[in-house]
């Protein structure tokens, strides 16, 4: 019953009240012919909540398609019609359907909702939407409110068709610049290089002088004629390139919308360099790590490869449960949102009823009091508990906060205020990072054959000034004559501008910006100084530039130089 | 796929202007009806002529359903004779009619206005376009047929309530103080007061016994989790002074605990552990 008809009734009951006592006969019958008229359209309504509307069959087709799983790639967009019909009846007047999309979603082109204000039998809408970051999409389903002709009775209902997505990281096809040293001889098979060290390849690196258990057949006997001593031809080496992606996934990385994670530009790059080295044949492997532990993706290669490793970063990129942190008013009320827009008829006063206290008796109390019994009642029946720990959630702030952090998560929210609070994080993530990224880093190299190219892709510019925490790993890694490329993400997705003029910025935003360009840009000096005297190559941002970077250290690590310039 | 209509903005906004248009002409037709009665008298009365401009101009713009109803029944209230039974007012279904009929469509012209709030600038293109002789827009006039159909039903409802209404109202003794038995007599009521209360009590019994339908209805018809959550809140309604003091309690004690695990200090390490470091 919304505030129109209940002033109706009131004024009704009144009109009658007056017109019979006065002895003024219109008077009463026209109010209680508006009572009777209110009566009836009541009934009329609840014919159409419960009757009716269950009877509404709604299909959801996404590019096409009515399957309930699949996968979507990241910044791409989708085509989305919701095809509205009912069994054997019409619906209406008025219906509003809202096709519930989650925060990884984002309407680009028509609306995601229809407005029926007549009574209908099919209707449809389309809408484009495009998918912001790698991870899951879930779909649940449909918010429907349903209202009378005139609008003096509402009622919301949520009408699940849940569809899960998993949506794989976005790509970048890049131009890889291959650096000719020497005219080939012989074609190595597909994903072989010819690594310039000694080996039993078939092309030859150089003569030296014969060494006492040289193979006899390697004797180069006519250069051995004319120097007038034993020479030894020496081949090259022919062995594969295998690349590991070490993706940092900590609290730092997966802090903000979708799309907008440092998370997400780290799997942009993994799946551009991935892409480019399959597609040369060289094997791709990838450790993840978190604060969950660490996974190892073997090196594999080809298309199947290359899907698994996207797989599996998906899968990484999907949110875990977040770090527990202290109730607040914001947190309650985010849950209570994403109650009454999944479950609205689990917020019927009828339904889920609070029983009466005295206490708190400010107001103010009274009404959080209430709204968070309410709220407890919808995640006890989402995460099954009983009565006597529904009440604990309403009087104990850390379970709620728990089951209300784990409710948002579930419903797809991203990491940002109020379901995980961003401030006094920095210094303590690095250092966890650092710890985390030297563990995984220790793992890698026991499990590590020669030659390879470790592409660290981890939030290291918050630990800049305590990078020392890491080096020792990487001085392992580089000691085994593996190759180590950081990609350092950035907040801002790009580099800073190498020269900042001050004087041109006047707004506040444009001022903040600036700020954070010179904070990037002092931190990043700091790191580059600190693994450039080590030997490890370091680029800032997701960019194309950061991905070109990691294909030249993999063209190096493939004919065994040291630097583009030729030194071996 | 084509087949399916899709219902866009443009349908939307037709459907109000044609329930716009309706409210405007019903407020035009009120106007012209009632305008005799405020002059009706020798002596000119302004309370019903300013309630009348005020139904007549300001309406259109905010004032929902419930304004018009008081507008209405303060005219009925200052312009309707105390008569008895048989007396009926003159014009008196014209006075149930309008009103009512106004009532319906401002509150449907508000619903749609709600969802769209450009409305009401295109609640007089109709009459513009006939005007200027440019041709109504085909949507428009099919908007126009389904309204006009919507009325109907509407008005048919409306039709059956104040029958129903009427009969009510012959049910109860209006007028007769003596009618039945000696009620009146026996509990020295006031007749008006008794008119009242039979009424009263007709109207709550009828509700009473629809709203058992209903709810039995809708009991029914509620999901497992709604079900689940209303046995769990009532089971908690039931035993909450129990259960919120087992609660506080385990708390309490739970609290307890977390303090007396006070984090150990250097200083009480134990020799070996100190010895090892």
């Amino acid at each position: 019953m919304t505030a129109r008809s209940r002033w109706l009734v009131l004024l009704a009951v009144c009109g009658i009240g007056l017109g019979i006592l006065r002895n003024q006969h219109v008077l009463a019958w026209l109010s209680l012919t508006v009572l009777l008229w209110l009566f009836a359209e009541w009934l009329c309504f609840y014919w159409r909540l419960y009757v009716e509307l269950p009877r509404l069959k709604i299909r959801r087709l996404i590019n096409g398609r009515s399957d309930t799983s699949a996968f979507l790639w990241a910044g791409r967009k989708i085509n989305i019609t919701v095809e509205i019909s009912t069994r054997n009846c019409t619906l209406g007047p008025v219906v509003l359907i809202r096709d519930c999309l989650p925060e990884n979603l984002v309407v680009e082109d028509g609306v995601c909702e229809t407005q029926l204000l007549s009574r209908f039998a099919t209707a449809a809408f389309t809408y484009e939407a495009r998918v912001c970051g790698a991870g899951a999409a879930v779909l649940p389903g449909y918010r429907i409110t349903l209202q009378d002709a005139q609008g003096f009775f509402a009622a919301e209902r949520f009408v699940p068709d849940e569809k899960r997505f998993r949506v794989l990281p976005a790509f970048a096809n890049v131009s890889e610049s291959q650096p000719i040293v020497k005219r080939i001889n012989s074609l190595p098979q597909h994903g072989i290089h010819r690594l310039q060290r000694a080996g039993l390849g078939s092309e030859l690196l150089e003569l030296r002088e014969y060494v006492p258990g040289d193979p006899p057949k390697s004797i180069a006997w006519k250069v051995s004629a004319r120097r007038q001593t034993l020479m030894t031809r020496q081949y090259e080496s022919e062995v594969p390139v295998r690349i590991v992606l070490f993706v940092d996934g900590s609290i730092s990385a997966r802090i903000g919308g979708f799309g907008c994670r440092l998370l997400d530009q780290m799997t942009f790059v993994a799946g551009s360099v991935a892409r480019s080295a399959i597609s040369v044949g060289d094997p791709v492997g990838a450790v993840l790590f978190d604060e969950r532990g660490s996974r190892r993706i073997a090196p594999s290669g080809g298309d199947r490869g290359f899907y698994k490793l996207l797989e599996a970063l998906s899968d990484f990129s999907t949110n875990p449960a977040p770090p527990p942190q202290r109730l607040s008013r914001a947190l309650l009320a985010a849950t209570l949102r994403l109650c009454g827009e999944r479950h609205p008829e689990l917020l019927d006063p009828r339904i889920n009823q609070v029983p009466f206290t005295f206490r708190p008796f400010r107001p103010s109390k009274r009404r959080d009091r209430y709204q968070r019994s309410l709220v407890a009642a919808i995640l006890a029946e989402a995460y099954g508990l009983s009565a006597p720990q529904l009440l604990e959630l309403v009087h104990d702030d850390t379970m709620m906060a728990n089951h209300a952090q784990q409710f948002l998560a579930d419903a797809g929210v991203s990491w940002m205020d109020p379901l995980v609070q961003t401030r006094d994080r920095g210094f303590h993530d690095g250092m966890a990072t650092m710890e985390l990224l030297s563990q995984a880093l220790a793992d890698s190299v026991a499990h590590a054959r020669d030659n390879e190219v470790y592409v660290i892709m981890a939030n290291l510019l918050e630990c800049a000034t305590n990078i020392s925490h890491v080096l020792p790993a990487i001085k392992m890694a580089l000691a085994r004559h593996h190759r180590v490329v950081f990609i350092v993400p950035t907040p801002t997705f790009r580099r800073p501008a190498s020269s900042i003029n001050t004087d041109s910025a006047v707004t506040l935003q444009s001022l903040l910006a600036q700020a954070q360009d010179l904070r990037t840009k002092e931190l990043a000096s700091r790191l580059q100084t600190a693994l450039h005297r080590l030997g490890a190559r370091v680029s800032l941002s997701g960019e194309a530039e950061a991905i070109r970077l990691v294909l030249s250290e993999t063209a190096l690590a493939r004919n065994g130089r040291v630097t583009t310039a030729g030194a071996r | 796929m084509n087949r399916i209509p899709n219902h866009d903005s443009t349908h939307r906004s037709n459907d109000a202007v044609c329930w716009g248009s309706f409210y405007a002409l019903t407020i035009v037709v009120s106007a012209m009806l009632f305008f005799p009665y405020v002059y009706s008298g020798s002596d000119f009365n302004p309370g019903p002529g300013l309630i009348l401009l005020a139904i007549t101009f300001l309406t259109i713009k905010r004032w929902t359903g419930a304004f018009l109803m008081v507008l209405c029944q303060t005219m009925l209230l200052l312009l309707e004779p105390q008569a008895s039974h048989q007396q009926v007012f003159k014009h008196g279904l014209v006075w149930l009619a309008l009103p009512v009929f106004l009532i319906m469509a401002v509150s449907r012209f508000r619903t749609l206005q709600e969802r769209n709030p450009q409305t009401l600038r295109g609640v007089f293109a109709p009459v513009a376009s006939f005007a200027t002789n440019v041709a109504v827009p085909t949507s428009l006039v099919q908007n126009f047929g389904s309204a006009v159909v919507q009325l109907l039903r509407t008005g048919l409802l409306i039709t059956g309530c104040s029958i129903s209404a009427w009969i009510i109202m012959k049910m109860v003794p209006i007028g007769d103080a003596d009618i039945g038995f000696s009620t009146l007599r026996e509990f020295r009521l006031k007749a008006s007061g008794y008119r009242l209360l039979i009424l009263g009590l007709s109207i709550f019994v009828v509700y009473v016994l629809t709203w058992i339908a209903v709810t039995e209805i809708s009991w029914r018809k509620l999901s497992p989790s709604q079900a689940s959550i209303f046995l769990r809140s009532v089971f908690i309604k039931y035993y909450h002074r129990d259960l919120r003091m087992i609660t506080l309690k385990r708390l309490k004690i739970r609290r307890k605990r977390a303090r007396s695990i006070q984090p150990v200090s250097p200083d009480e390490f134990p020799a070996a552990v100190k010895g090892k470091t």
